[in-house]
């Protein structure tokens, strides 16, 4: 019992402080193992590439928080992608229009995703998969299944930019995690969300408009995504068919990694952010330890799975009320 | 409390194995996305090489040399090879979602569009390899004469061995399905990516006078096509004591055939090396990517290898006026070669013979050292690639699935 309450007393932030301290450590084993990738520099030139996971990985945040796992990550961040480089079409001036497309499918398909998921009471796995193939398909339509075009200067010139030697990238996605906290945590909207999300039919009972939070959640984790799909047309210049791919099980691993529980409920787009910051970085360090690149997957998965288990094992283990069968009903 | 929440405050070892497998297949999750079509070969080519210069005159372009085929990539006036006899080609690429699928398609359907006894009925996979075994299962239940395929959408193998027992004649190309050409196909028609290595290895070895460091990003993680690449280079590097391969010989670093992935490694190279001098790139989009990562750095664009793409030749002036180190020498995107598989497909069909090479060792297409300016046509997209010779209005009609 002393030794449950003594490790209870060593992590008051709860979950989602382990991933600053695996983060840190991370950075602390770069030096030693790979000096190169630790430096400012280096550390500026891999942020981006965390932020825009992060950006989408908040997004997944808060879905993940009601219960729910977001299938329309890749496909959201490709479509709004295509779009932010397909209507302007080289010209700024059409930019506000295809800001105004990406954000309007993004409605649409949070609130699809969300209607079914709430009203019809389908899986959200099943549902976001199916808004997902959607997405793709009017990806391809838009596309003619062919086709990239360069973003219009103004983009390419913001995405790809920095602001007092920070990547603008980075501030759009610090700005929005900050928000998307405090909104969380400190307004009356926040706590309904994070109470619907613990336990829905509680919050039913206590009069909460629980459908209407959840299908919220979904239009503004989609917003995100396409906040996100924009950015990274201008980070790359030339997005492709496939520019989301990679985002789906990055998100989801940040959002793991950051100690947001899939069970719903309590979660942290800050810790997810730490998750994105990871989980680069991590990669980087792999390859500039010149591992070969099959050894560098086998790596990062172990350590990966090394820093979820390390968060998760021995603490519960050593709580006394985690003893005896922990899967009894009451 | 709830079952659910009573366990997930319990520690449960069985509920931490998928999320553990979810985040290791995350870290692997960029390798498991398809590669483009352009080099997604995952087996060793079996397919012989041919010497270029030793190649005998085929009979579709009777008159002129390989040398000449591969100078008009492809482009013949020839008809010989149509025959008169009615029959259907089928023509499956596992991608067909981007600018090289749209030149591959347009190779092919154009060249097949010559022959007026010939219907086709082009489809696209768009990587998934269950649609791709049924497109290629489709041909042979329709009872298709046929099939030209690119066959990267997974391992399609077994079902172009069923087409060709069925009796249809098989040809992919530009992916290696593995098995054997004459026995699990008729033919397979690529290009020499060894000799591809060797070329860019060449070229770098006298863009910097033979001295100094280089790196080698090679796409798909493990990719064939990659090492077969890597051998070509390490063949020429090995002669040349005073080239050094960051990237070591066995090795490559991988893209996966994606700009932000190749941005993204670039940038952990400048990194971690303090003195870059050359970057040798087997994909124009990954290449596109390292350019934006030296800049994303201020570092100094070094001389770099690629396959031909309208984006870096119009980039092309631009970077070099800030960066006066920067050189580029391209290999063609190679999508041409989709007429000769349509060409041995339709001739063995109407049993003409049709002797072009399988394999070829391409050229250099653009050259900044050389006298082959980078080309440019702002008329046109960033991924069309002008070493196909085939114009913008053939591209916009053949290149893209039968409506």
């Amino acid at each position: 019992m002393a030794l449950g309450a003594r490790v209870r007393s060593i992590r008051p932030a709860g979950p989602s402080a382990a991933v600053w301290v695996a983060t840190a450590v991370l950075f602390v084993a770069s030096l030693v193992l790979a000096p190169s990738t630790a430096s400012v520099n280096a550390v500026l030139g891999i942020l981006p590439f965390a932020a825009l996971i992060a950006l989408a990985g908040i997004g997944q945040t808060l879905v993940v928080q009601q219960r729910g796992l977001d299938l329309t990550v890749a496909s959201m961040i490709t479509i709004a992608a295509i779009l932010a480089t397909k209507i302007p079409n080289g010209h700024d001036a059409l930019l506000p229009i295809a800001f105004g497309a990406v954000a309007g499918i993004a409605v649409i398909s949070g609130l699809i995703s969300g209607i079914a998921v709430t009203r019809f009471a389908i899986t959200p796995v099943v549902a976001t998969l199916g808004v997902g193939a959607l997405l793709t398909g009017l990806a391809l339509q838009v596309t003619g299944g062919a086709i990239s075009i360069a973003a219009a200067p103004a983009l390419d010139g913001f995405g790809f930019g920095k602001t007092f030697a920070i990547p603008n990238v980075v501030i759009v996605t610090m700005v929005m995690v900050a928000a998307v906290a405090v909104v969380v945590r400190r307004t009356v909207a926040g706590r309904w969300f994070v109470a619907v999300g613990a336990s829905p039919a509680a919050a039913h009972a206590a009069g909460l408009p629980v459908n209407r939070i959840r299908i919220a959640t979904y239009v503004v984790a989609s917003l995100l995504y396409g906040l996100t799909g924009v950015l990274l047309a201008g980070f790359v210049g030339t997005p492709g068919i496939s520019s989301g791919d990679g985002y789906l099980l990055a998100t989801v691993a940040a959002v793991v990694l950051g100690g947001t529980s899939l069970a719903g409920g309590q979660g942290s787009v800050v810790a997810t952010f730490g998750g994105a910051i990871f989980l680069t970085q991590l990669g980087a360090v792999v390859l500039g330890m010149g591992a070969p690149p099959s050894a560098q997957l086998v790596l990062q998965g172990v350590i990966i799975a090394l820093g979820m288990g390390l968060r998760n094992v021995p603490w519960r283990l050593l709580r006394p009320a985690a003893r005896g069968s922990p899967l009894i009903t009451p | 409390m709830t079952r659910f929440e009573q366990g997930h405050r319990g520690w449960r070892p069985a509920a931490l194995l998928p999320a553990l497998v979810l985040i290791v297949s995350a870290c692997s999750g960029t390798a498991a996305t398809q590669a483009p079509s352009e080099a997604a070969s995952t087996a060793p080519s079996a397919a012989p090489s041919a010497e270029a210069s030793a190649a005998a005159p085929s009979a579709s372009t009777a008159g002129s040399t390989v040398d000449e085929l591969i100078a008009a990539s492809g482009v013949t006036s020839d008809t010989s090879f149509c025959g008169s006899k009615p029959m259907k080609l089928g023509i499956s690429d596992g991608g067909g979602i981007n600018g090289w699928s749209a030149a591959s398609y347009a190779a092919v359907r154009s060249e097949a569009a010559k022959c007026s006894n010939v219907t086709q009925v082009a489809t696209a996979a768009s990587f998934s390899i269950e649609k791709q075994l049924a497109d290629i299962n489709s041909f042979v239940a329709q009872k298709f004469d046929a099939i030209v395929i690119i066959p990267d959408a997974g391992d399609t193998l077994a079902a172009l061995q069923a087409a060709h027992t069925a009796g249809l004649v098989v040809v992919p190309w530009a992916s290696d399905p593995g098995g054997k050409p004459g026995t699990d196909y008729n033919n397979y028609v690529d290009w020499d990516t060894t000799d591809a290595g060797k070329t860019w290895a060449d070229w770098m070895v006298k863009a910097l006078n033979g001295t100094g460091n280089v790196v080698f990003l090679g796409g798909f993680a493990g990719s064939a096509v990659g090492h077969q690449e890597l051998d070509g280079i390490n063949s020429v590097f090995g002669q040349n004591s005073g080239i050094k391969l960051l990237t070591g010989t066995t090795d490559f670093v991988p893209t996966n055939w994606d700009q932000a992935t190749a941005q993204q490694a670039m940038t952990t190279l400048l990194n971690q090396y303090p003195q870059i001098d050359g970057v040798i790139s087997n994909y124009d989009a990954d290449a596109v990517g390292i350019i934006r990562a030296f800049q994303a750095a201020n570092r100094p664009l070094v001389p770099l290898t690629t396959l031909d793409s309208n984006k870096l030749g119009c980039d092309f002036a631009g970077l070099k006026a800030a960066n006066p180190k920067f050189e580029m020498v391209t290999i063609s995107s190679r999508n041409w070669l989709g007429r000769i598989a349509a060409r041995k497909a339709i001739a063995a069909v109407q049993g003409l013979p049709e002797t072009e090479p399988d394999s070829y060792k391409l050229p250099i297409f653009e050259d900044s050292l050389g006298g082959l300016a980078p080309q440019c046509d702002s008329a046109q997209g960033p991924d069309v690639f002008l070493s196909n010779k085939i114009s913008a209005d053939d591209l916009a009609k053949w290149g893209k699935v039968t409506d």
